[in-house]
């Protein structure tokens, strides 16, 4: 609770400073508010007003008149009145002409030279909204007579100007459009609405809301920003500019390289933490959706808004929205096409062939062992070797290509009319490996047609297809799988080989024992392809016998299917023994890394089907100040996931590699299983909205879920959320008339996490697989009950408070957003291992809802939107995520010591021995507490904690954070000049390590990496460890002793190789200039545009040598990757 | 009419079979298993493994769980296959070899999970008893109650 107080106060700092900016204000600023007060219009260049602030006295009282008079003392400006509610501000000097020119277009009678008047040009037309609509008020300008007007209630203006100029439209939100006049005497023109303002409706669960209305805690990206860039992965894309969202990318493998991605942190360590994923209200992943396709991504992140997905939803919700055909008289078509070049962030550098030998051969010197290279077999390595074995290779520039070309081709089509609305989409995605071999392509379809068939019916059918085929070598690029031996991947290869051999023998045999160019070249293909249909059909009836009631169905069919090949080839190689001097032959199958002179060949098959139904109510109805709406949904969804698989081996042609053509089939490989899952819901909504001020909400779900006993199916998830929009009060308004709109907003309810197996409640039980029972003369197979089932199994509830709110200055300009939460999660699924006496502890269920945790943090963002001048513009952003969790209550041994128990500290930290430098000398290791392993100088000390004398476990204690940032933060900036944009996103991370050893990953030990032990395994080592390393008594160094020997004891879970993973990339820049090719009537013109534009340009990190995001405690990964990008948009 | 069309179709779309009760097909579970008689056979079959964990020492050398305090002393001396010859008792006593972690005295271990697997028959026996004829309910309850007499007998 004292977590909240703190959170709180710094939200209040945070508004402090605002508040005391009140004393002066801008100008231009000041003539808004004065424009709201009195109900009356300026118009005026911004140049004019650029740099001039105001001291605002308490004029609250005060008389239009009076405060027009006081403004024109204060600067040099004068106020024309041109009726009764509009004023021209102009410089102190004017021209008569074009007061008069005003004057007489709004009706005074006019007084001067009619000369004058008869040189100017009389402009027509009508101003429209997206929908077609007239727009009322918007501002018609000419910057270069400084004249004005606004339209009428039919949304028709007429403006006199100069026949050679241009005119702004501008419309409070809605996009400036700037349109030359070129001689015409009509411009009709159609507004484009700006995202983000009051009237945006946001994409809620199970419908849509006015932002004004919103009470929950919600973020929203536009995507359109994101459209045009070469996204393979939307994950990788969010980080930094949804606020709440906390992310890390650990690999670059071309389609496999999701970020993992967390909605305000981790709130409980079941499952994978994933926040659920709704696509056009259907649970789908939305990774591999083409950026085209999409319309807005919507964050929910508190009970209010989350608790309409029950028992799915206590890690958040993404909602995204593909986009729809608009009202348009033409047909809007848009083609565009991205050419990119990758190439890794980060790797380390590594020593050519006789560097290595040097710093080899130095190694085994202090070890006082013998040398490895002679200074003959060094000459050879430099010059050449005539035995064609020794030779300079840089196994590492070798597998990396300088650059991975990638392509991206989109084609839209929409349009559409009051009745009939279509988009469609088509998409191309090629991407190419920094690594030979590996390779993503992917295809997008979509059609989204809705139909109007009366003023009662609509129907809409939204169809996407998408094909990904996903191409690497036998040998993995990138796994970091260190269970099934996978983490041996190419990049590791390319470390592991010794930089002193050639790659292949004069014959062609490949040499060394881990040549990486095999395991890149000659180890076979996996390839993977996955075929997506998904489908969604709604109907929407408004009952006409009841005004605001409408019912609406939604039916959606989901169908991928997947399969896989993994064909993996041997082959003879050969490698020099550098002890014996010979030359050793073997056969090796490298992707399983063992001998085998046998190929093998796995193909899969898999098939999944979702069924998503919901039938709906919606009523709305607004009487007097006070507005309802209820919503009464029921869902159902089932899925079917079916696999299937067989391996062969022993393919006679490795040129033929079907199964058909396999002469043996591996024992114990085939497979095939079906699961099912399904979950039903009652989905309720009431909101309260009165006088657009209070607003009140309930939203809540009832939820039966297959993963439960059938009698505790049942969960409700209940929220309440409360809105105050403040600045629509008068005390409010009397104390601080710039804050254009202040709303208070707090949330609080229940939410549900099942991401556990299926049938948890159920007893399962084995099939023998050899006969156990003889009756009589035969035997039988039998089933033996497997683990005790927990029959209580319920789903995890995380309790979630909210409390935000949400500013706006200066009619929107400046807009801000903060919200704290707390969450509490209770029944956590957790093993209770080790609480029974081993001869109990089998009988009875070791998967129990017993822990508790808590997260707490806070989201703001500060956006600035402005235009100075007709031509500047511009934008900027900066949001901040903190989240922080801990266990309040997990099953641990009493025995525990207290620097070790769990309790209390935050999920994902690192169990580990504190260091203490390294020993200089002997007589330091005589007397300080050591491991069981051998000790050297230049070794790691490590501190005694309980002060025994030697360090073991009881000696580990909480090291390291989670690699999983707690802060992570976003600053977006874009810049317009005319028709060119300058836009740079920054995105960092901090409150996060890297351990680069440590405990590997689900494997239980430790050992040392490739990024800090020395000659491990003889592998190269990165400079960053020989120049660093410790050479004798007195070295300061980052790392400890230079040697070739396995140093154990510095190869444990240790601080020493903890690394502060913080960083701040620039994560995308991009320069885009577009050229309007043609103007017609209507908003629509013919446009280019053609951008550069970079990912990942740059990273700044205490981590020089690899990337922050690198996989923690890694020998070798596929790095993350930086894109340059040129492409061409054209819209007609 | 059409729009009279379209409303049931709104209610038929929205009305779709059962969703969430179906017998789970990911794994050999209770539900598949006490489907039909046969299964329930090869359930029943597993119970006479009590009868190779406490009646044949032969298949359960020295280490396992189940190896009873009887098959360490003198007279039955074993490892292996053979009773009598072994050095069980040496091994068993041995410096270290039995610690809190591991206690290979430890004869409660297969007793207890026994006991919770009949047990659990038992309570799925009544649980599906429904399935089943009475003549077959009480043949099935009968073999194995046989079987965990002998059980206890022993």
């Amino acid at each position: 609770m004292r977590k909240i107080q703190n959170t709180l106060a710094l939200g209040i700092c945070l508004l402090l400073p605002l508040l005391l900016a009140a004393q002066s204000i801008e100008l231009k600023t000041y003539l808004r508010e004065v424009e709201s007060r009195h109900q009356v219009q300026f118009l005026y260049d911004d140049a004019l007003l650029r740099n001039k602030s105001v001291q605002i006295r308490d004029g609250e009282g005060e008389s239009l008149d009076k405060i027009l008079k006081n403004l024109q003392n204060q600067h040099p400006i004068q106020f024309f009145r041109l009726n009764d509610k509009m004023y021209a501000v102009k410089a102190a000097q004017i021209f008569p002409a074009e007061v008069e020119a005003l004057q007489e277009k709004t009706g005074d009678k006019p007084t001067g030279n009619i000369e004058e008047m008869k040189s100017l040009f009389s402009v027509r037309g009508t101003v429209t909204d997206e929908n077609g609509l007239p727009a009322i008020g918007v501002n018609i300008f000419n910057p270069a007579s400084n004249t004005g007007t606004i339209t009428d209630p039919n949304g028709t203006y007429s403006l006199v100007c100069k026949p050679s100029t241009s005119l702004l439209f501008s419309y409070v939100g809605y996009k400036t459009e700037e349109v030359a006049i070129r001689q015409r005497t009509t411009i009709d023109i159609r507004l484009e609405p700006l995202p983000n303002t009051l009237e945006e409706i946001v994409v809620v669960a199970y419908g849509t809301q006015k932002r004004a209305h919103l009470t929950g805690a919600v973020a929203t990206l536009n995507t359109s920003e994101l459209a045009r860039k070469p996204v393979d992965n939307l994950t990788t894309m969010l980080s930094g500019r949804l606020p709440g969202v906390i992310t890390r990318q650990q690999s670059g493998v071309p389609g496999e390289n999701s970020a993992k991605f967390f909605i305000r942190g981790r709130s409980t360590p079941t499952g994978s933490g994933a926040p659920l994923i709704i696509v056009d209200g259907v649970e789908r992943p939305f990774d591999n959706l083409d950026p085209n396709e999409i319309e807005t991504i919507t964050i929910l992140k508190d009970a209010a808004s989350a608790s309409m997905y029950g028992v799915r939803a206590a890690n958040g919700v993404v909602m995204v929205t593909t986009r729809r055909g608009k009202e348009s008289p033409r047909l809007n078509v848009s083609v565009s096409s991205t050419y990119s070049l990758s190439k890794n962030t980060a790797f380390p550098d590594y020593p050519d062939g006789p560097d290595y030998a040097y710093w080899h051969n130095k190694a085994r010197q202090l070890d006082g062992l013998p040398v490895d290279y002679s200074d003959d077999d060094i000459q050879k390595i430099r010059n050449g070797d005539p035995a064609g074995i020794l030779g300079n290779t840089e196994w590492t520039k070798k597998i990396f290509k300088p650059f991975a070309p990638q392509t991206y081709h989109n084609i839209n089509i929409s349009g559409g009319n009051a009745k009939l609305k279509f988009f469609n989409n088509a998409a191309y995605l090629r991407q190419e490996g920094i690594v030979q071999g590996v390779g993503f392509e992917r295809i997008n379809l979509r059609s989204n047609v809705e139909y109007q068939v009366n003023n009662h019916l609509h129907v809409s059918l939204n169809i996407a297809g998408r094909l990904e085929d996903r191409q690497q070598p036998g040998t993995s690029p990138g796994s970091q799988d260190i269970t099934i031996n996978n983490y041996k991947n190419i990049i590791f290869y390319s470390i592991l080989a010794r930089p002193t051999t050639l790659p292949k023998l004069a014959d062609g045999t490949y040499l060394g024992w881990g040549n990486p160019l095999v395991a890149r070249d000659e180890s076979g293909f996996y390839s993977r392809k996955n075929n997506i249909f998904q489908s969604t059909a709604s109907l929407r009836y408004k009952v006409p016998a009841v005004d605001g009631l409408s019912l609406r169905s939604n039916l959606s069919y989901d169908f991928d299917n997947g399969t896989s090949k993994w064909f993996i080839t041997p082959i003879r190689m050969a490698t020099w023994d550098y002890g014996r001097r010979e030359l050793v032959y073997f056969d090796r199958l490298m992707p399983k890394d063992i001998a085998s002179d046998r190929n093998e060949l796995y193909q899969g098959f898999t098939e999944f089907t979702r069924l998503t139904t919901q039938l709906a109510a919606d009523y709305e109805k607004k009487s007097g100040n006070n507005e309802w709406k209820a919503l009464i949904l029921f869902e159902e969804q089932r899925t079917v996931t079916s696999s299937f698989g067989v391996g062969a081996q022993d393919l006679p042609l490795s040129s033929l590699p079907e199964l058909n053509y396999a002469t043996q089939y591996i024992n114990n490989s085939l497979y095939g299983s079906r699961g099912q899952s399904g979950t039903r819901g009652i989905v309720s909504r009431l909101g309260w909205i009165h006088r657009e001020k209070y607003m009140l909400e309930w939203t809540g779900r009832a939820d039966w879920s297959s993963k439960f006993p059938k009698n505790e199916r049942l969960g409700l998830f209940p929220a309440l959320s409360a809105g105050w929009v403040i600045s629509s009060e008068q005390f409010f308004r009397d104390r601080l008339p710039w804050i254009s709109r202040m709303k208070l907003r707090t949330s609080a309810g229940i939410l549900g996490n099942d991401d556990i197996g299926n049938f948890r409640y159920l007893k399962t039980f084995n099939l023998s697989s050899n006969p156990e029972v003889t009756f009589g003369d035969k035997a039988y197979l039998d089933l033996l009950t497997g683990a005790v089932p927990n029959y209580n199994i319920t789903w995890e509830k995380t309790r979630t408070y909210n409390a935000g709110y949400e500013l706006e200055l200066g009619s929107g300009s400046w807009s801000m957003e903060f919200d704290v939460f707390y969450k509490l999660t209770t029944d956590i699924l957790q093993s209770i291992a080790g609480v029974y006496p081993p001869s109990l502890g089998g009988n009875f269920p070791n998967i129990v809802n017993r822990g508790k945790m808590d997260a707490r943090g806070f989201e703001a963002v500060l956006t600035h939107r402005a235009s100075a001048g007709p031509h500047w513009s511009y934008q900027i952003s900066a949001n901040l995520t903190f989240s922080r969790n801990r266990y309040l209550e997990t099953d641990e041994s009493p025995n525990l010591p207290s620097w070790q128990r769990r309790t209390g500290m935050p999920l994902g930290s690192v169990l580990g021995w504190v260091s203490d430098g390294l020993f200089q000398n002997n007589e330091e290791i005589a007397s300080a507490a050591l491991t069981s392993y051998e000790v050297k100088p230049g070794f790691i000390r490590y501190k005694d904690l309980n002060g025994d004398g030697v360090i073991n476990y009881a000696d580990r204690t909480w090291i390291a954070r989670s690699p999983i940032p707690e802060v992570i933060g976003g600053f977006n900036a874009s810049l317009s000049y005319k028709n060119l944009t300058v836009n740079v996103f920054f995105q960092g991370a901090t409150r996060t390590d890297l351990m680069l050893t440590g405990e590997y990953l689900g494997a239980g030990f430790s050992d040392g990496t490739f990024f800090t032990q020395p000659f491990k395994w003889g592998a190269n080592t990165p400079y960053f460890i020989l120049e660093n390393a410790w050479q004798k008594e007195g070295d300061q160094t980052e790392f400890p002793r230079l040697t070739t020997v396995t140093p154990f004891n510095n190869n444990l879970s240790t601080d020493f190789w903890k690394r502060d993973a913080s960083y701040l990339r620039l994560k995308t820049m991009e320069i885009s200039y577009t050229f309007y090719l043609k103007e017609n009537s209507y908003s629509g013109k013919t446009s280019l545009n053609v951008f550069l534009s970079g990912t990942n340009l740059f990273t700044l990190s205490r981590l020089k040598y690899i990337d922050p995001e690198a996989p923690t405690v890694s020998n070798g990964f596929y790095p993350q990757q930086r894109l340059y990008n040129i492409g061409i948009n054209l819209s007609i | 009419m059409k729009e009279k069309i379209v409303i049931c179709m709104l209610i038929i779309l929205g009305s779709c079979s059962d969703t969430i009760d179906f017998v789970p097909t990911s794994s050999f579970n209770e539900v598949a298993v006490w489907e039909n008689e046969a299964s329930v056979k090869l359930y029943v079959n597993s119970f006479y493994r009590i009868f190779e964990d406490y009646f044949q020492y032969g298949n359960r050398p020295v280490g396992n769980d189940a190896t009873l305090p009887d098959g360490l002393t003198d007279i039955m001396k074993y490892t292996s296959n053979s009773p009598g010859e072994g050095t069980a008792n040496l091994i068993m006593t041995q410096d270290g070899y039995t610690s809190v972690a591991a206690n290979h005295f430890d004869v409660w271990g297969s007793a207890y999970a026994w006991n919770r697997r009949i047990l659990e028959f038992l309570q799925d026996l009544d649980k599906y008893s429904s399935r089943f004829t009475p003549e077959v309910k009480n043949r099935i309850e009968a073999e194995v109650r046989a079987v965990i007499m002998e059980y206890i007998h022993r």
